[in-house]
């Protein structure tokens, strides 16, 4: 009954102008989400404009001064001032650029491998080595990318970055192109779906018809005007994870993640929350709201549009 | 009362497994055969040995054979469960004495937080469809995202906080009733950290809000179907017709997510020093313990392949149309 009601209001509005009052009241959590990654985005440029010398941050992040330990959040020090002095509203902007850059270089890997991988597997599934007469024993395509992806799946992401980083190298770059190697198969996936569904349609079939050539209609008909949103979707989630690994690796220590003196909000947690039940709340509270907003504002950015997609699907 | 059509899936589904798991340890050799370094420099003294010396030792070791026939040797060991010796944690103990004991923690603590997680998320799914639009099904919806956004290590403090006082209590009432399986590990209160890391792996990790997530499509999927409209104007419960519906869908979510909660079990067991697998795994790859990492590595995956074998076990019991359906899907 109330499907219904809702569905009358929709037709009497849809008479009117679009407002934007409307729009902001359906999706205020998905535009908060987006205004605070914004906003985490400001931070980061904020402190990339300060290594060039421009003086956009309060204080220097690294400058220590045992004068003013553990200065409580006020008007002089925003968000107060950690065990050595170091302003905290400072080192919790240059913290972005510990997870912004690798984080990028994640979701391309992530992107390009699952792309490619899920485009060969929908376009080109049936696909065999032609061999005679052991042809009808040999596996096609399709098996054969079923079969990685689910080697790929079979480690859990973690226990794979422990292990590649205490084998090869505890740079963030190398870490994050295992998260992105790790997560393409979700996006391979979604990407084989949609090709499989699009494949039969008829305007593929005018596409071959005329003459376009494989490449083309996998990337630009199917890849580009179909599958667009759904990997922005899939982008978002993953940087929310991005974040939430690279801060534990730094809160971790262990020499994976980022060191002091240079600093992540994963490591001013760590080094701030001993003084926690001693009172002084603002060392380890400033960093660890951030890291949970930046977290919680990817992943309702996400839900939001992935929402609506699928009203978008509903309405044909 | 099983098809041999479906018995020959099934068989065919185990041959997968296996072939993935073969595929799994491919890729664990290939990586430690591409790890910087000559395992040769470690054992000899490079200054004082002769070039013939290192040839001798590497025939002896079989490092001079072509790489498929190390890789055979390699797998024939790990067929019978010897990883190689312990090289810093425990220098020469054997890797799977140290395994062994740290996956009965491991299970332990991921069947809590399993079942933890799964009791929260039902009643929260629960109280969002019996009272919608009510405060208090908005504010444990809305708090249940928040806490499965923050991370482990950040919700691990958070619980010591809140819960401190009123765990320590119920603890020292378990510890008089302890089971006799229940492992306590060496340091002290064994049920201090477990109820804690039980707590902490069940609420972060997004698996709490992956499950909350899947089980509200699935019920608002199946609220709109014919049979519930049939039920409810008969007068009959809802609630336990699409319970029946929507739990098959969920224990694949579970079987499919277990490499969540197994990846979360490292972060939880290092800040709670709960001794399982992932305190194990950290352990090693911090001190650089190459035979207990790779082991490691292989016993996971090899857990995450059983949960997936599991799971179509399940389907079979539940409805085999489905799982025919759903392997004609897969393959071929």
């Amino acid at each position: 009954m109330k499907h219904v009601y809702s569905q009358q209001r929709h037709f009497l509005r849809s008479s009117n102008a679009y407002s934007v009052r409307d729009f902001i009241g359906k999706n205020f959590l998905t535009l908060l989400g987006g205004a605070f990654i914004l906003l985490t985005f400001i931070m980061f440029l904020l402190g990339v404009l300060y290594q060039y010398g421009l003086p956009t941050l309060p204080y220097d992040p690294y400058q220590i001064n045992l004068d003013a330990v553990f200065t409580t959040p006020g008007l002089s020090h925003w968000m107060g001032t950690d065990y050595l002095g170091r302003d905290i509203l400072s080192r919790v902007i240059i913290g972005t650029q510990a997870y912004t850059i690798p984080g990028l270089l994640a979701v391309l890997v992530a992107v390009f491998l699952g792309v490619g991988m899920g485009a060969v597997w929908g376009y080109y599934g049936e696909l065999k080595p032609n061999v005679p007469l052991i042809r009808s024993f040999l596996p096609d395509l399709e098996v054969l990318m079923n079969y990685s992806m689910n080697v790929i799946n079979s480690f859990p992401r973690f226990v794979l970055i422990i292990m590649v980083c205490a084998i090869f190298s505890t740079n963030i770059y190398f870490i994050m192109f295992v998260v992105g190697l790790t997560s393409s198969p979700d996006i391979a996936e979604i990407v084989k779906n949609k090709v499989l569904l699009l494949k039969e349609q008829n305007f593929i079939e005018a596409a071959q018809a005329i003459g376009v050539r494989p490449g083309g209609i996998i990337f630009r008909h199917i890849i580009w005007h179909h599958c667009k949103a759904v990997i922005i979707v899939q982008t978002t989630y993953l940087l929310g994870y991005v974040v939430f690994i690279e801060t534990s690796l730094s809160y971790l220590g262990g020499g994976f993640g980022v060191q002091e003196p240079r600093c992540s909000w994963g490591n001013m947690l760590a080094s701030g929350k001993e003084y926690f039940f001693e009172g002084m709340f603002w060392p380890s509270v400033f960093p660890a709201l951030m890291i949970v907003l930046t977290i919680l504002s990817f992943i309702l950015l996400g839900d939001g549009i992935n929402k609506h997609l699928k009203l978008q699907k509903e309405r044909g | 009362m099983f098809g041999s059509k479906l018995i020959y899936n099934l068989i065919k589904k185990i041959l997968f497994t296996v072939l993935v798991l073969i595929g799994a340890s491919l890729v664990i050799f290939l990586v430690i055969h591409a790890a910087p370094g000559d395992p040769v420099n470690m054992l000899v003294d490079t200054l004082h040995s002769t070039p013939a010396e290192i040839t001798v030792l590497r025939h002896e070791l079989g490092l001079d054979s072509p790489i498929f026939v190390q890789y055979f040797r390699w797998l024939s060991r790990i067929a019978v469960l010897d990883f190689g010796n312990s090289i810093v944690i425990r220098r020469g103990l054997p890797v799977i004495n140290l395994l062994l004991p740290a996956l009965r923690h491991t299970i332990i603590l991921t069947f809590g937080a399993l079942f933890l997680s799964f009791f929260l998320a039902s009643l929260i799914v629960f109280l969002t469809f019996s009272r919608r639009h009510t405060l208090l099904s908005r504010l444990s919806l809305s708090l249940a995202y928040i806490v499965s956004s923050s991370p482990v290590f950040l919700l691990a403090y958070v619980v010591i906080y809140f819960l401190n006082r009123a765990v320590i209590r119920i603890t020292v009432a378990q510890i008089i009733t302890r089971p006799e399986w229940f492992p306590v590990p060496h340091n002290s209160f064994g049920l201090i950290p477990f109820s804690f890391s039980v707590l902490v792996l069940a609420l972060g990790n997004g698996f709490l809000i992956e499950l909350i997530r899947y089980l509200r499509e699935e019920f608002n999927k199946a609220l709109n179907e014919d049979y519930i409209r049939t039920a409810r104007a008969k007068g009959a419960s809802v609630f336990k017709h699409t319970c029946r519906n929507v739990l098959i869908p969920v224990t694949t979510l579970i079987t499919s997510k277990i490499s969540y909660l197994l990846g979360g079990a490292v972060i939880v067991e290092t800040i709670f020093n709960w001794p399982g697998i992932g305190r194990l795994a950290w352990d090693a790859a911090t001190t650089q313990d190459y035979p207990i990492i790779l082991a490691v590595t292989l016993l996971v995956a090899f857990v995450v392949q059983l949960g997936s074998l599991f799971n179509d076990f399940i389907y079979l019991i539940n409805d085999p149309r489905a799982l025919e359906e759903r392997l004609a899907e897969e393959s071929v």
